[in-house]
């Protein structure tokens, strides 16, 4: 039967592709990820672009013959002057005809050989006897779920890279093919614009979450819209797959149901840079170590906006925009982390519900939040470090509701938005003492450098130089935004000043 | 997978028959198209093999269901608000007080 590319290689294949896209298929190619390193060596647009434009045509394949004929004896597939544009390293999909699978299994294999005339391609891990064959190498996968459903990343990691914006008729299911947690394999959904990697960071289309808010929504051109259309269903499932990360991609218009919808409690999901608005929620599961990073949802969500309830749920550097009466994080009965992150209005910045409820809260910004900035209801444990609680009038910074404890708890900033004092910590638990605010947090107005405009880097010396010192005993920046950006002028003529007296 | 008729051909044959996720696993890839009735481009090696994945992973996950549900009913006989979720195939965890609910 022989081996398909995912048994021995990583991948990488494609969704749209180049061009105008109208050639993309569900029976796509694509390459191995060294095929790709080895055209991308400086990682520049024009090189991927290059390496993109040998391997598809508007985004079909670069080869699609039939009346190939296929020898099991040289496991050369052959047809004169047909493969002159074939290399080592790209990805073929073969199918015997005109009835499939009887000589030679139908898969993607890697293309371990070609010929300098242009004659034949070697598919070296194939096992098979004499067939006539169709042949289609590279080109773009014609959705997402094609290329969910068509590739494995169990053995090796595939990634995925798509710039097709999509509206589905019904969610986009990931049930199938995913990595694995015990060989430390990914299957990776890049969105991309023009090559993979413009929309990550240091691309040409990269927008920051801060930068969405702090421009009033999002642009969709800088990330991959995968839209529900209000069609009631979750746009994206995870179904008992592992390992999964998604990048760059909108998820939108979920009507009453979730942006993200896990039906088994999967693990290892990753959503990085990833916008979440107008759905329901962003998500609620029971998934072990669910992260999101770099994210922003929108004040359009109706409900919270992310109800972690598995093991290590985690929020790395998100943004969000909370409505009225909404949360940014709710930990139920796990313990989950929020780091880095900035959330303006809402409820409760995080909730830490019932036994068995731990948070880890360091470096946030909380600014405008009505009730609380961390609320303790029957959480077992917190940590709650060097935040800024720039919170509404009448709020308290952390609030034990209904017990819990909070194990550390300094270095913290605790203000109203409108300048006046903020009650810093509280309990209404029967008999339950309220938390300390530590020693060395501060009740001082962060001053921050534009507030109206979400600009919240503090320029409080008291802020930007009192946050919990690192290994070296030197102070960090409290809040969510470090101090390089705020001083960014005098620093330079500071370091310009130190750099004479080290000569 | 899930929305895929070719999938759906598959499982039904697979529940037909009788097959449990073992079984399922087990069988070969052209079995499997056979059952699916489908042709080999549009059920390539990767997505036989996927599919077969899914179809056990379902049928595990519905004798897991039944296994706890019916002792479930046994224990329940003696602590009434027991609850019981199996993990894995082989572990059944027995909540003598119930679960609660996760609050919001």
């Amino acid at each position: 039967m022989g081996y398909s590319v995912f048994f021995g290689h990583s991948s990488v294949f494609f969704v749209g592709g180049n061009g105008d896209k109208s050639g993309r298929t569900a029976l796509a190619g694509g390459c191995t990820r060294a095929w790709w390193d080895a055209q991308c060596g400086d990682g520049t647009e024009a090189e991927k672009a290059a390496a993109m434009g040998k391997l598809m045509v508007d985004g079909g394949p670069v080869i699609d013959e039939a009346g190939c004929a296929y020898s099991g004896a040289t496991n050369r597939i052959t047809k004169a002057g047909c493969f002159g544009a074939a290399e080592v390293g790209m990805v073929a999909y073969v199918v015997e005809t005109p009835t499939p699978g009887v000589h030679l299994a139908t898969m993607r294999y890697r293309i371990s050989g070609v010929d300098a005339g242009g004659d034949w391609i070697e598919i070296g891990d194939a096992t098979g006897l004499d067939a006539t064959v169709s042949v289609k190498v590279g080109g773009a996968f014609d959705t997402l779920q094609s290329a969910l459903d068509e590739t494995d990343a169990s053995n090796r990691s595939v990634w995925i890279y798509t710039n097709l914006a999509e509206a589905p008729g019904g969610s986009i299911i990931a049930d199938v093919g995913g990595g694995s947690v015990m060989r430390n394999t990914f299957k990776r959904i890049e969105g991309f614009h023009s090559v993979p990697g413009d929309m990550a960071r240091g691309g040409s289309r990269y927008e920051s979450a801060l930068e969405v808010l702090q421009n009033g929504g999002v642009d969709w051109t800088r990330c991959i819209s995968l839209d529900g259309g209000n069609g009631g269903f979750s746009v994206l499932v995870l179904d008992g797959v592992d390992n999964l990360v998604f990048e760059n991609v909108a998820v939108r218009r979920t009507g009453a149901q979730h942006a993200v919808y896990f039906a088994t409690p999967c693990r290892n999901a990753v959503f990085r840079n990833c916008r979440f608005s107008d759905v329901q929620i962003v998500v609620d599961t029971a998934a072990e170590h669910a992260v999101f990073d770099g994210c922003y949802s929108d004040d359009d969500i109706v409900s919270h906006h992310y109800n972690l309830r598995g093991s290590n749920g985690m929020l790395i550097g998100c943004v969000a925009r909370l409505a009225v009466g909404t949360n940014l994080c709710n930990l139920v009965g796990k313990a989950g982390a929020v780091t880095g992150c900035m959330a303006v209005g809402g409820q409760y910045g995080v909730r830490v519900i019932n036994a068995g409820g731990y948070a880890t809260v360091l470096n946030n910004t909380f600014f405008g939040t009505e009730v609380a900035g961390v609320l303790l209801d029957a959480g077992d444990g917190a940590i709650i470090k060097n935040n800024v609680f720039c919170l509404s009038a009448g709020a308290v910074g952390i609030y034990v509701r209904n017990g819990g404890s909070v194990t550390m708890s300094d270095y913290n900033c605790y203000c109203a938005a409108d300048g006046s004092a903020l009650e810093s910590t509280g309990s209404g638990y029967a008999g339950g003492e309220a938390p300390s605010a530590g020693e060395h947090s501060l009740s001082v107005d962060p001053e921050f450098a534009n507030a109206a405009g979400y600009d919240l880097r503090p320029r409080s010396a008291a802020v930007v130089r009192g946050g919990a010192p690192q290994a070296d005993g030197k102070a960090t920046v409290m809040g969510a935004i470090g101090q390089e950006y705020v001083f960014a002028r005098r620093g330079r003529t500071m370091n310009a000043g130190r750099m004479a007296i080290v000569r | 997978m899930e929305q895929s008729a070719v999938y759906q051909r598959f499982k039904d044959a697979a529940e037909a028959l009788g097959h449990d996720g073992a079984a399922v696993q087990r069988l070969s890839a052209e079995t499997v198209r056979l059952m699916a009735d489908a042709d080999g481009a549009e059920a390539t090696a990767t997505f036989v093999e996927n599919m077969k994945n899914k179809l056990a992973r379902q049928l595990r996950a519905r004798a897991r269901r039944a296994t706890s549900t019916w002792i479930e009913e046994q224990v329940r006989q003696r602590f009434a608000g027991a609850a019981v979720r199996m993990p894995d195939d082989k572990i059944a965890v027995v909540y003598l007080d119930g679960m609660d609910e996760e609050a919001w």
